[in-house]
């Protein structure tokens, strides 16, 4: 490929084929006289005002709604096609079908997008920085659909891949919808403090809706990857918990902390405590939202034994679930040495170190439910046992067992007895659970060295 | 560099290739080897992992355990690499339907790295191959099912792979297309040294150019041969198996025949007149016309002698049939 084929959109077949696909005559003459139209009313009703109004409106349904069902469909409207294998086996690498797909399934709604973009521009209501904040708004929520739609898809039967589209398209909007309303929360202080810098709030909104746009395609493109059999690399995952992270944790405000623990945190590890929240968190939802199969999990395993003789594909393949984990036990780690400067809470650790061993009891109830199953089904039992395990089982015990919230979940006043103990024994229940799965997966299969 | 595979060595080498499903082992240990610029018919019924197989030698899956090479490279370890030399049609494989035959096609070659000046030429050699040329601006929406099954073959091939797997590529064609398709893959294994892989239950269409076969029962190999070029079935040793029919039954016969130190697995039908045999280098017409004279000299009534024709289908039931419910084959002791 020559350079100027590198820098031209339309070397790359997925977003030439798109083209093709998205645009018509007919297309090309409806958009903008409806639009036309819309604009037209919207003026005679409420004059230039109602025009950019109108516009904003016409742009977030274009981009987000519409274009966020076209980014939700773009991988699962080809298997369902029949003609997913085929690009699996093009030599289109993963940026150029990321960003093919992206742009080139939306690439209709796209069309109507910059009608609009020019008419707000027009009217002069709308701030050119509004404006880019809303389209890269409406990209991320495209990226995020897409993003969802992929990784719902894995391991699904063709035929039940619509609901999983209509569920992507929603959270592209809730994306949209969440980045709108913090926007608004910002736009209402004068200035936002991250770590120990104070920007204002409109520019931490822009860097924080380009950050959301950077690590969705990141999301996109590694499972890309993944589609495309490039070799497993663990590193985007890594990297965004260790974003995650830093993002949430430099907006850790000591005092809201103290007030949801009802007692004094020491301000040193108020950061590492809403790292470490945020890190427990994805790692189980990356276990929800994994194809968790007997398996893939087989390969994984089987990497250093002789047979394979690849032990650097157990930490390069090894599940987002296992990866989340060892960071958890990290900064458990680091944040028990923390507040070893200044014990404030007392029973910080024993908190921090019964969330981990919940976290390990939930991740032995996501994979009992889910291994092998279908993965909707097993996906929404994980969340129902999770539900019922964190919200139902400790309202309804209350009255027969004191504090039994504490033995159910992580819980401030944590104790050794009423926390730890009784978590680590559920950890070791679940896991039973699993390796019970686990034989039954492998009855009927002789044993075999993988590759 | 592995992509250098000297003609006739195996272009596709499979040991101990398993493929497990949750629950389910799709393929046991299957092992083969594929020579380069071969046709190998992969036959088998219902589930016995022929697309699995197809799946894991097209590097989409990767295998539980075993090795597979493709032109030189691991599935396991290049995928992608394998990727670039292979086209894989699957049985229900899909078009876009809004694009034209040419968009279609220009699609197929850009996505396989063809370089931009060649695509023109490529589009129009697939076409012209499936016989599609004539329809360049048709929408594949608008097109029939035969005609569909031939667009979906040309993007298959339009990058020219080294290797072509075809999972039932004739369903859907008429007779005359199923000819010009056999012809097409005769042409690409003979012109461009490409080796195909062709799954199908129509056994009839596959021995029309197929020049291996490989039966797959339960996940395993149960039977892999070279096809003898003039009988279509797999050739084993220089032995020739025979059918003689005589006018009359000869009682001596069997005896008379065992006696010959070239003949063997004498095999004479209930009626006395249908007699197989096995002839030692008989594919030397020279051995088989000194066989029919000392015949002849003994004044056994031969009005029919020929090669013994089994088709595909005969070699295919006799592997995959249980052995109770097997087709009986006409011997001594057969009614």
């Amino acid at each position: 490929m020559t350079l100027l084929d590198r820098l031209n959109p339309l070397a790359n077949p997925e977003f030439r084929r798109n083209l093709w696909s998205e645009f018509s005559t007919h297309r090309l003459i409806a958009m903008p006289l409806l639009l036309g139209l819309v604009f037209l009313g919207a003026h005679s009703g409420f004059g230039t005002a109602g025009v950019d109004q109108a516009a904003q409106g016409a742009l977030l349904a274009l981009l987000v709604v519409w274009g966020g069902r076209q980014a939700a469909g773009a991988v699962s409207d080809e298997i369902v096609g029949g003609t997913w294998d085929a690009q699996r086996m093009s030599a289109i690498g993963p940026w150029s079908l990321t960003w093919g797909k992206l742009l080139g399934a939306t690439a209709y709604t796209w069309y109507g997008g910059l009608l609009c973009v020019l008419v707000m521009l027009g009217a002069g209501a709308t701030s050119s920085r509004d404006l880019l904040t809303m389209v890269l708004t409406a990209l991320a929520a495209q990226g995020s659909a897409l993003f969802v739609g992929m990784l719902l898809q894995r391991g699904q039967r063709p035929a039940a891949l619509l609901g999983y589209v209509t569920l992507a398209q929603v959270c592209g909007i809730g994306v949209a919808v969440v980045l709108a309303a913090q926007g608004y929360t910002w736009s209402m202080d004068d200035s936002v403090t991250w770590w120990s810098w104070r920007v204002s709030g409109e520019t931490f909104l822009f860097a924080s809706t380009v950050a959301a746009l950077v690590w969705v395609l990141a999301g996109v493109h590694a499972l890309m990857r993944e589609e495309l059999r490039y070799r497993p690399q663990p590193w985007t995952w890594l990297a965004f918990l260790l974003f995650a992270a830093l993002y949430a944790a430099g907006l850790a405000d000591p005092g809201r902390l103290s007030s949801l623990y009802g007692t004094m945190i020491a301000v040193d590890v108020v950061p590492l405590t809403v790292a470490y929240g945020v890190v427990t968190a994805l790692t189980l939802w990356s276990a929800v939202v994994s194809s968790n199969t007997s398996v893939g999990l087989r390969r994984w395993l089987a990497a250093p034994t002789p047979a394979r003789d690849r032990p650097s594909a157990l930490f390069l393949e090894a599940p987002a679930w296992v990866l989340g984990l060892a960071v958890g036990v990290l900064l458990a780690m680091a944040l028990t040495a923390a507040w070893s400067a200044v014990p404030t809470p007392a029973w910080l650790p024993v908190l921090v170190w019964s969330t981990l061993l919940f976290l390990v009891r939930d991740l032995g109830v996501v994979l009992a439910v889910t291994l092998d199953g279908d993965r909707r089904r097993g996906a929404l039992g994980a969340i129902v046992y999770l539900a019922v395990l964190y919200a139902l089982l400790p309202v309804v015990l209350q009255d027969l067992i004191p504090n039994v919230a504490m033995a159910l979940r992580p819980t401030e006043g944590a104790t050794i007895a009423g926390s730890l103990v009784p978590a680590a024994l559920q950890a070791v229940g679940a896991w039973a659970l699993v390796a019970w799965r686990w034989r039954r997966a492998g009855r009927g299969l002789s044993a075999v060295a993988a590759v | 560099m592995p992509l250098d595979v000297p003609p006739h060595a195996a272009l596709i080498q499979v040991d101990g290739l398993t493929q497990d499903y949750p629950g389910h082992r799709a393929l046991d240990g299957v092992g083969f080897a594929v020579p380069a610029g071969s046709i190998t018919a992969l036959v088998g019924p219902n589930g016995a992992g022929k697309t699995t197989l197809m799946r894991c030698l097209a590097a989409l899956d990767p295998p539980f355990a075993g090795r597979v090479r493709v032109a030189g490279l691991e599935v396991s370890e290049a995928p992608r690499a394998v990727h670039r030399v292979t086209g894989f049609l699957q049985d229900i494989f899909g078009l876009y339907d809004g694009l034209t035959v040419e968009q279609g096609l220009w699609h197929a070659a850009a996505a396989r790295a063809v370089p931009t000046r060649d695509i023109p030429e490529r589009i129009a050699w697939a076409a012209d191959a499936v016989g599609l040329a004539d329809r360049f601006k048709q929408k594949a929406g608008s097109l029939s099912r035969g005609l569909r099954q031939r667009l979906a073959i040309a993007q298959t091939m339009v990058h020219r792979p080294r290797v072509l797997l075809l999972d039932e590529p004739a369903s859907g064609l008429d007779p005359e297309s199923r000819a010009d398709l056999a012809a097409l893959f005769r042409r690409l294994s003979r012109d461009l040294g490409t080796t195909l892989v062709v799954s199908s239950h129509i056994l009839a269409e596959l021995e029309d150019y197929s020049t291996h076969m490989l039966i797959l029962r339960e996940g395993r190999v149960v039977r892999h041969a070279a096809l003898d070029a003039s009988t279509g079935t797999p050739s084993r040793t220089a032995a020739v198996r025979l059918v003689l029919r005589l006018a009359a039954p000869c009682p001596d016969l069997a005896t008379m025949l065992e006696g010959m130190s070239e003949v063997r697995d004498v095999d004479v039908w209930a009626d006395g007149e249908t007699v197989r045999l096995s002839l030692e280098d008989g594919h030397d017409p020279a051995r088989r016309a000194a066989l029919l004279r000392a015949l002849v000299a003994r004044d056994v009534a031969v009005c029919g002698f020929d090669l013994d024709r089994r088709n595909l289908q005969d070699v295919y039931l006799d592997h995959v049939r249980p052995a109770a419910t097997a087709r009986p084959t006409p011997g001594k002791g057969h009614p």
